[in-house]
């Protein structure tokens, strides 16, 4: 069984006056490991799936499975890590306060966790910080404590929100090379929304493109097997990412002209 | 280059000095306001421009201070409206927020009770006085209720509504990390609206003070408030604009030590 199935999933915002279409008829799988981005135009209905994915919305129409084995209170830890658009740091409590928010929610109280912590900031580039307010932080340092606070609980399946638009190219860099490596080495899953077509093709396993308004599967792009296995700073210098590129560079703006 | 870092340091001092002399122009006219005011009102009274029957004159009101305190009495009055205020003051402000964590925890209810509470927010409190001194007894618990009762809805309002504006995104990282209702309170709701419940605070001590005045003005044996009725009905005001002084003073410093807290509590 696959980790994730998603399946003809539709969502409906309802007002008083209208209702809004934000996804129609989704349905894909995640095999454990695996990694897909999610591309579209804005207000495609990127973020409304993640929270549907992440049990936070309950869609309109249709369902959403996890694997058994990951579901519901394996060591009542959550197994999705949710990484949210904005970073949604709370300003009263301290960077480190916040990366062990998800410990201290579980009731993990491990003495090790304080070291955990340091060393993940470290890795996301922050090292010293802790002490810190988040409203001392710029933008991307921001983002990458989100990006620290998400990885902490070690989450079976990763769900992470446009997590490097706010870093600057090098940052991003590192921060993709980074996770990728995380998410390999212990065999975990994502899910990333984003709005750059190189990231996602560096990043993923397969890509899904959503349309427009409202939200619904355009095509489903599989990368080719050399550049799954490339660390994504060495998968943007293969010649085959170019070729990839353009087809789905076509495939979008198609899209935009439609 | 140094010479430059020299005339930043003197502008710098320059900024510093202005700031200085500002600040003692205030001061120095806030001083003359008082000194101008308590010398017109003693002048205006030796001379018999306004009735000192009716309206003293610092200096009777000063050997009325000197009295109450020699003779202690002060002390008395002074400490059962300070008890009393304080545990006014602290009993509706808890209830307030308490009943504010209700309606957010059931949202229905809070929609229900919606009416209810405008109607009672709408209503002057102190119009209570005769129904809570028949039900509690012509006591110091009446006069408390009388003090918190004044504070507990517009807190409940007030509080409540900080809970609803928070971001709901923060609910949702505290979801997704398999947060329960309880723990979105105490992680998020309750600390982002802490502002709101500090600043509500120093409402608190002015109503506090009213409905415990006016509990004591409908019964009481002690307290400032008492005082006041009492002067009133002997016809001796000095002890009235005595009390009432009092009462400014130490209202003062309540919502001061409340500022204070607040300074303490919030990180700027
Ligand atoms: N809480 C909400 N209530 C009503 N409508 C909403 C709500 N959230 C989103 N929508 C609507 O649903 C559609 C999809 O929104 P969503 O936030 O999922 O888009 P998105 O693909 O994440 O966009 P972006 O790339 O700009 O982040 C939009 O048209 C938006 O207006
Ligand atoms: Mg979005």
């Amino acid at each position: 069984m696959s980790l994730l199935t998603v399946n003809q999933v539709s969502h409906h915002y309802y007002s008083k006056k209208d209702y809004t279409k934000a996804l129609e008829n989704i349905s894909f799988t995640l095999e454990k490991g695996e990694f897909i981005s999610i591309l579209g135009p804005s207000g495609c209905g990127k973020t409304t799936l993640l929270s549907i994915v992440a049990g936070l919305i309950t869609p309109t129409r249709g369902e959403i499975k996890l694997d058994g084995d990951s579901d519901q209170k394996a060591g009542n830890k959550p197994p999705m890590g949710y990484m949210l658009q904005q970073d949604y740091l709370f300003p009263w409590k301290t960077i480190k306060e916040n990366v062990l928010l998800g410990p201290k929610i579980n009731k993990n109280q491990a003495s090790s966790l304080e070291q955990r912590a340091r060393k993940i900031l470290e890795e996301v580039g922050l090292p010293n910080i802790g002490d810190s307010y988040p409203d001392e932080l710029s933008g991307g340092m921001r983002q990458r404590a989100a990006l620290a606070r998400t990885l902490i609980t070690e989450p079976k399946l990763l769900l992470l929100d446009e997590p490097f638009s706010a870093l600057d190219f090098q940052t991003k860099l590192r921060l993709e090379d980074f996770v990728s490596q995380l998410l390999k080495q212990y065999n975990k899953a994502a899910l990333l929304v984003t709005h750059d077509i190189s990231e996602a093709i560096v990043m993923s396993d397969r890509i899904i493109l959503l349309k427009p308004r409202p939200g619904e599967i355009q095509e489903i792009f599989r990368m080719p097997g050399e550049l799954r296995e490339l660390p994504p700073f060495q998968a943007r210098q293969h010649p085959s990412f170019q070729e990839i590129f353009d087809q789905v560079w076509k495939e979008m703006s198609a899209l935009e002209t439609k | 280059m140094k010479q430059s870092e020299a005339t930043n340091k003197e502008l710098h001092q320059a900024y510093v000095k202005k700031l200085k002399t500002e600040k003692r122009l205030i001061r120095f006219w806030q001083a003359s306001i008082f000194v101008f005011f308590f010398s017109l009102w003693e002048a205006a009274s030796q001379f018999r421009w306004i009735d000192p029957l009716l309206f003293s004159s610092p200096s009777k009101i000063y050997n009325l201070f000197i009295t109450k305190v020699s003779d202690g009495s002060l002390w008395i009055h002074l400490n059962v409206t300070l008890f009393e205020t304080i545990a006014g003051f602290i009993i509706g402000t808890i209830a307030g927020i308490l009943l504010a964590a209700i309606l957010w925890w059931s949202n229905r209810f809070s929609k229900i009770i919606d009416p209810y509470l405008v109607i009672l927010n709408a209503m002057p409190k102190v119009a209570l006085g005769p129904i809570i001194i028949v039900a509690l007894g012509p006591g110091y618990i009446s006069i408390i209720a009388m003090g918190a009762i004044i504070s507990i809805i517009i807190t409940t309002l007030v509080v409540y509504n900080a809970f609803q504006e928070i971001d709901s995104n923060y609910i949702k990282v505290l979801q997704s990390l398999g947060a329960s209702k309880s723990v979105c309170f105490k992680e998020a709701i309750f600390p982002a609206s802490f502002p709101t419940m500090i600043s509500s605070l120093k409402v608190n001590v002015g109503l506090s003070w009213v409905g415990v005045i006016v509990g004591e003005f409908l019964v009481s044996k002690q307290g400032l408030g008492y005082l006041i009725i009492y002067g009133f009905q002997v016809f001796d005001f000095t002890l009235v604009l005595f009390a009432l002084m009092i009462i400014a003073f130490f209202a003062a410093i309540m919502y001061q030590l409340v500022e204070k807290l607040e300074k303490k509590l919030i990180r700027q």
